[in-house]
């Protein structure tokens, strides 16, 4: 079976200046899979590389066999919450229809019956579906968010990549948000990036970290060895953990 | 007396520029105020008195100098918009000087009279001939012809460009086509209000509209009315005062804004 996502020895560098070295990573279909690193480790120089956004220095990039350009129609892209202007005058449903406009593209096109359905049917999936017609602008933080995923699950992607999507969840929401990635493993691979390791659910089957180099680890733990390399200084990062996370074996001393 | 003056050619052509003027300016308006494009809306119109220049010295149309200027700023400002250049700001200022500063050397090299220029900055919409009625029309409907093909499109890339570019939209092609539609919708603003105060006309029925609206379409439908409102009281008091036409629909637009703002902080 093609991967979802496969990173082959991938190098990107902006001038002279290696940002992304050497990395090498596969998602497959139905996965969960987690990036995480701290930031100006190149989660975000990568997250571009994969959305076909940036050159590569070297190493290719296959989302589903194809490369990013032609692959990237069957990404699903969650941006991270901040970069949104909320007070953008347009409704819930509008928003969430211009996923379907790679589809209608050219003069005079308009949104057709299939169009309103992906709509109502992402929607749907995410729990939003009496809120079509509300402005961005009225919905709460937590349903901003939620109508963001919906728009990217709008273009019927194979592959959901979501940018910092924990930021803004409170932990009563996050075991809602985790059921509902749950769920949607059922018809897409999921990819989650992130600097912040406690937000990273015990469902995630596939973990690498990002630090320039990316090291990976099959079973979805977390050594104290790889934060080490990765974050440099693990200590403040595994005090911040929260109990049933992946983090598995503390360090002596970390416990809580 | 206000009726009477419905009369004269002069009178009609000052209500139909006007009109022509609130409908480009709520619709392409809309787009500038929530993109926050107004600083590129600046260089672009005031680059236009360079046009306006150029036609006093060739001896043509000065709104046909205007938009040649006008598109020539936006091509400018938009390669500078694609490539994300730090030192954006910057040219903007160099672009809206540079434009003025050549309109000033055209008009002093042209031979003979010294040309009305202050109707071009301030704007005179008294003194709009029918020919410059006609261009303005011509103008009117392709920025309406380009909006309705690709409203979809555009509100895509004013919205979120990266999304845009995720999904494989040709945003710097529909970035050139924002930036062409600032440039053409300026052109009827110049004899309306004049090239200093274009930006208010530009901005202040959008702004006023995004008030009380929740989307692009109801926004640019509002601003459209709200325009219309303000350039015809605009008109109506500097007959009425015997003020410069566009230095008062200006005061009306941000009057009419100033109120919407006031009642909206009243009613929350």
């Amino acid at each position: 079976m093609t991967p979802a996502l496969q990173l082959d020895d991938v190098t990107i560098s902006y001038g002279r200046h290696v940002v992304v070295e050497r990395a090498s990573f596969v998602v497959e279909e139905h996965d969960f899979a987690a990036i995480i690193g701290p930031n100006g480790g190149g989660k975000t120089t990568l997250l571009k590389a994969i959305l076909g956004l940036l050159p590569l220095s070297g190493g290719a990039i296959r989302i589903f066999g194809n490369p990013p350009e032609e692959g990237r129609d069957l990404i699903g892209y969650v941006p991270q919450f901040h970069t949104f202007d909320f007070s953008f005058p347009i409704t819930v449903s509008e928003m969430i229809l211009q996923s379907r406009l790679p589809k209608n593209a050219g003069l005079f096109r308009r949104y057709r019956e299939e169009d309103y359905q992906a709509m109502e049917n992402a929607l749907d999936q995410i729990g939003l579906s009496g809120l079509m017609d509300h402005p961005i602008a009225d919905l709460s933080g937590g349903q901003q968010q939620r109508a963001i995923i919906a728009r990217a699950l709008a273009g019927e992607p194979r592959l959901l990549i979501l940018d910092e999507p924990t930021v803004y969840i409170d932990a009563p929401a996050e075991e809602q948000f985790f059921s509902m990635i749950e769920a949607l493993r059922e018809s897409m691979a999921v990819i989650i990036v992130t600097h912040d390791i406690s937000a990273i659910s015990g469902k995630v089957n596939r973990i690498a970290c990002l630090n320039r180099r990316l090291y990976t680890h099959g079973d979805a733990s977390i050594t104290d060895g790889m934060l080490t390399s990765v974050y440099g200084c693990p200590v403040d990062l595994i005090a911040h953990g929260v109990p049933h996370r992946v983090l598995r074996h503390h360090g002596e001393g970390y416990d809580d | 007396m206000m009726i009477e003056i419905l009369e004269y050619g002069f009178f009609q052509n000052a209500i139909i520029a006007g009109l022509i003027a609130a409908v480009a300016c709520g619709i392409v308006g809309s787009f500038v105020v929530v993109r926050r494009m107004v600083a590129t809306s600046g260089g672009i119109s005031h680059a236009a008195f360079g046009g306006v220049g150029l036609g006093f010295f060739l001896g043509i149309d000065p709104l046909i100098g205007a938009v040649i200027f006008t598109i020539g700023a936006a091509f400018i400002l938009w390669h500078l918009n694609i490539r994300e250049l730090q030192e954006t700001d910057t040219i903007t200022g160099a672009v809206w000087a540079t434009g003025m500063a050549l309109g000033i050397i055209f008009v002093a090299i042209t031979p003979g009279y010294a040309p009305d220029l202050f109707s071009y900055l301030f704007g005179n919409i008294l003194l709009v001939p029918s020919t410059d009625i006609i261009l303005m029309a011509l103008l009117l409907v392709v920025i309406l012809a380009v909006v309705i093909a690709l409203y979809n499109q555009l509100v895509a890339v004013t919205f979120d460009p990266e999304y845009a570019r995720v999904m494989g939209l040709p945003v710097p092609g529909l970035t050139l086509v924002l930036f062409l539609l600032i440039a053409l919708t300026i052109v009827p603003l110049i004899s309306v209000v004049g090239i200093i105060l274009v930006i208010a006309l530009l901005t202040l029925p959008a702004a006023t509209a995004r008030l009380f609206t929740h989307s692009l379409r109801t926004m640019m439908a509002s601003a459209i009315l709200i325009g219309v409102g303000t350039v015809l009281i605009g008109i109506a008091l500097s007959y009425a005062f015997d003020l410069p036409s566009g230095a008062t629909i200006i005061l009306a637009g941000a009057a009419i804004y100033g109120g919407f703002l006031a009642g909206r902080h009243l009613t929350r």
